[in-house]
Parts: C-alpha cells; sequence; structure tokens
C-alpha cells in the first residue's frame, strides 16, 4: 500500500526517473537507448499512457484493499450452500460475490472518478500538460488559462462549469453513498 | 483438475504476483539508488541500477545548498498549524452531532456537504482563493496556506472524528452528568481520553494531506520564504537541466515523512483516503 501515501509530487518524480530520455530506466531495461529510443514523456501517444500508467500505478493498490476488505465481507454461508449446490468458481463469483461487491465497486469508481478529475500535480511534474495539449487535462488546462496566460475572468468561468458540473454529479453518486447512515 | 495441472497454476499465480511485486517497487527501488548516487555517476553512458559510490552529498546538496531546509521548516509549519485548526473545528462540530439532540436533517445535512467537498476538484477553488489571498494582502505568506489548509482537510477530518467519536459509547457521559458532572467536565474527563487514539489517527492523516498538497503552495506562493517542500520538489524537475541525483532526493524525503506517520496510522489510513466509508477491521 505504500503507493497510495505517496505524495503526489514524489510519484511524478519518481515516474521523470523511469520515463525519461537517456536516463529513465524504463528504455535502458528495454535495451533502447540512443537516438531511436521511445519518448515516453514526449510523443502524443506515449505521453498519454506514461501520465495514465502513473495514476494507476498509485491507484490499483488502494482499489486492491478496498476489494480485498469487500470480499471478507461476503457471508460465508451463501457461499458454502452455492458449494453445495454444486456451483463452479466462475458460477460463485458471478452470483454471489459480485452482487454483493456491487455497491463497493460503484463507491470506488465514484472515488476514482473525482481522483481522476483533480488530478493535476503528477501530470505537471511529468510533462507539464504536453507534448503540445496532449495530456492537458482539466486541471492543468484552468492553471494554464488562469496562470499562464492570466486570465482570471476566464479561469473562473471554467471553474464554476466545473463546479456545476461535480455538483450534479455528487447527487447523482449520494444516492449511492452510505453518507446518511448516521 | 489433475495434480499436474494445479502446480502449474500455482507458479504461474506466483510468478504473476512476484511480476506485479516487481512493477510497484521497482521504481521506488531506482529512486533511492538514484538519490545516493555521486554526480559523476549520473554522466555514466549508461544509467547503473546500484550507485557505484553510495553518497549522501545530494541529500546535503538539496537540503543546506538550495536551501530546501527552510521549505522543509515551512511545510511543517503549515502543516502543524492547518492540522490543529481543522481539528478544533471538526471537534466543535461533530460534538453536537454525535452527542447534543441534533435534528436528524441538519446532521444528514452537513455530513453530505463536507462528504461533496471530496468530489470538488481543488482547481475550481483555487483561482477565488488566489483572488482573495491577493486582495487581503496574504499572497506568499504562510498564513494564507495554513488557511486554505485548514478550510480543505475539514470534512475529512469531520469525517474521521464522527466515526471516532460514534463509537464511544454515550453513555459513560451520561452516566457521569448524572452523578453530577457538568457537561463540559464529561467533555474533558471522559470524552476527551477516551477518543484520544482516534483525534491522533486523524492528526497523522490530515496532517500527511497538508504535508503532501501542491496546486495551493504553487499557486499561492512564490518566494522560499513560503513555499512548501513540495513545491521546491517541482521545482526541480522542471527546471531547464535536471540534476537527477537532488531531485531523487527531494523525491525520498517527501516520500519519507507521510510514509513514516502513515505507518504508525496505518489501521486508519484506508478510512482516511475514503471519508471512513471502508474501516479496516
Amino acid at each position: 500500500m505504500i503507493p497510495i501515501v505517496i505524495p503526489q509530487i514524489a510519484v511524478g518524480v519518481v515516474f521523470r526517473l523511469v520515463y525519461a530520455p537517456d536516463y529513465g530506466i524504463l528504455n535502458v531495461l528495454l535495451g533502447q537507448t540512443g537516438p531511436n529510443q521511445p519518448l515516453w514523456l514526449s510523443s502524443p501517444p506515449l505521453a498519454m499512457i506514461a501520465t495514465a500508467s502513473v495514476d494507476i500505478w498509485q491507484w490499483t493498490p488502494f482499489v486492491y484493499l478496498i476489494m480485498f476488505a469487500g470480499f471478507q465481507t461476503v457471508p460465508s454461508e451463501s457461499v458454502e450452500a452455492a458449494q453445495v449446490d454444486g456451483a463452479t468458481a466462475w458460477t460463485q463469483f458471478r452470483h454471489i460475490e459480485l452482487p454483493y461487491l456491487r455497491p463497493l465497486l460503484l463507491l470506488v469508481l465514484f472515488f476514482r472518478i473525482a481522483d481522476v478529475i483533480r488530478v493535476f500535480d503528477h501530470v505537471y511534474v511529468l510533462t507539464g500538460g504536453g507534448p503540445g495539449t496532449t495530456t492537458q487535462f482539466l486541471s492543468l488546462y484552468i492553471y494554464r488559462i488562469g496562470f499562464k496566460f492570466s486570465d482570471l475572468g476566464q479561469a473562473s468561468a471554467l471553474a464554476v462549469v466545473v463546479m456545476v458540473a461535480m455538483t450534479v454529479f455528487y447527487t447523482i453518486v449520494s444516492r449511492f453513498l452510505p453518507a446518511d447512515r448516521g | 483438475m489433475t495434480r499436474g495441472s494445479r502446480r502449474l497454476t500455482r507458479i504461474a499465480t506466483s510468478a504473476l504476483l512476484a511480476v506485479i511485486a516487481f512493477i510497484f517497487a521497482f521504481p521506488l527501488f531506482y529512486l533511492i539508488a538514484t538519490s545516493l548516487k555521486t554526480k559523476a555517476d549520473l554522466f555514466a553512458p549508461v544509467p547503473s541500477l546500484f550507485p557505484p559510490a553510495p553518497t549522501i552529498e545530494p541529500y546535503v546538496s538539496v537540503l543546506f545548498t538550495r536551501g530546501f531546509d527552510g521549505l522543509l521548516v515551512n511545510s511543517i509549519i503549515v502543516g502543524l498549524s492547518a492540522t490543529i485548526l481543522a481539528i478544533a473545528i471538526a471537534f466543535a462540530i461533530c460534538y453536537p452531532i454525535t452527542r447534543l439532540p441534533a435534528p436528524p436533517r441538519l446532521r444528514t445535512f452537513v455530513l453530505n456537504w463536507a462528504l461533496s467537498l471530496r468530489f470538488l476538484p481543488p482547481v475550481a477553488v483555487v483561482i477565488p482563493y488566489f483572488a482573495i489571498v491577493r486582495t487581503i494582502g496574504l499572497y506568499n505568506q504562510l498564513p494564507a496556506l495554513i488557511l486554505v489548509y485548514t478550510i480543505f482537510n475539514l470534512p475529512l477530518a469531520i469525517w474521521m472524528l464522527r466515526g471516532f467519536l460514534d463509537e464511544i459509547p454515550i453513555e459513560i457521559e451520561e452516566a457521569a452528568m448524572v452523578d453530577g458532572a457538568s457537561r463540559w467536565y464529561a467533555f474533558r474527563a471522559i470524552l476527551l481520553p477516551l477518543s484520544r487514539t482516534g483525534i491522533l489517527a486523524v492528526v497523522i492523516i490530515v496532517f500527511a494531506f497538508d504535508w503532501a498538497e501542491f496546486l495551493f503552495a504553487f499557486i499561492l506562493t512564490a518566494t522560499p520564504q513560503a513555499m512548501t517542500f513540495p513545491v521546491g520538489v517541482q521545482g526541480l524537475v522542471t527546471q531547464f537541466e535536471i540534476i537527477w541525483n537532488d531531485m531523487a532526493a527531494g523525491g525520498v524525503i517527501a516520500i519519507v515523512v507521510p510514509l513514516t506517520l502513515m505507518l504508525v496510522a496505518r489501521r486508519h489510513v484506508m478510512a482516511g483516503l475514503t471519508f471512513g466509508v471502508i474501516r479496516e477491521k
């Protein structure tokens, strides 16, 4: 679970060391040094894959831990009953465990969507939104409008749009969240 | 399933797990390895996996030559102040919610509102904050960051604290009050000591979040006088020529602090990340 607690900036640093040309360890391990090496951070499709892979690297353990906790809450009686009735591993998963895990899966999905929308730090460190605008995600776009082009007005307008969109999203999501358990 | 194929499956599973473990551990290993290299090692035609002559020179260079010790102090000041503030306010909000007969609608509203902030991208509010902070003359000052971090971690503090307070049976306090203790005394002598471990967990998690925060610190500060550590590390990466070992050393320092804290509060990390929706037993 170590990746979860690493500050995103540091995650950016880590993957700079992995993907950078000439010094990045990935190309060294692939035996791809020299002028024709893949430029992970500065050629369009690769840069997107690289930035996405970083997010995946950091948050897969988180999802794994949640799923692990979820599987433990599946009542063993149901599983045993199914086994007695001759269920295969697959039907057992499909018809017993999966329905139990559905609320949890939705929850993780929502949290991850919220996180991905706010992503800024590691992308800023890795590609700065480049090459061109291929990895210019929402946060980076607003940042660039507001602080690089000093157009606080347009950036605020964008921020309002984002806020409205997220409010709508949250209203839908909150129906699925156990928010008022108390 | 025959015995042979079962063994094959087991070997395949182990191999797969080993590959996954490698993918997750290797980048961190390489970070540490790089942070221990000398300047000369950086110019090797093919970067080595192990530092040929391990040295702590990059750490010294980052902390003292580049003056990052000041940023470290800033980060700690901001983190501690914002954590204490956030928890004090969260306590003031959670106490009535869990201990007084607050209307259920109000309770639901407060908790829902707090949770909704988790879904708000910080970039959407950084612009108004920037404008406000500049207008009231706090730009590039630590108090601005303390204020913003307090507000931003309040929802998390509220949710975690509420979880812990809910677990402490209210009957103990009621019994004390029946015996003539004042509400304040019941709070101070019973609730506070009982929730101590919970408070400590919230302190650690909130501090770790403050420590890692980058966007606000990046936009609301301009000079090392008020910059926090992550902003400094970012500066090492985006400059024209990257000094790899210094950058790696900065990264290691940025990681070590929250990692140590989180190991202490291991059991509560998941609760912190999911607002208490997931609790590890």
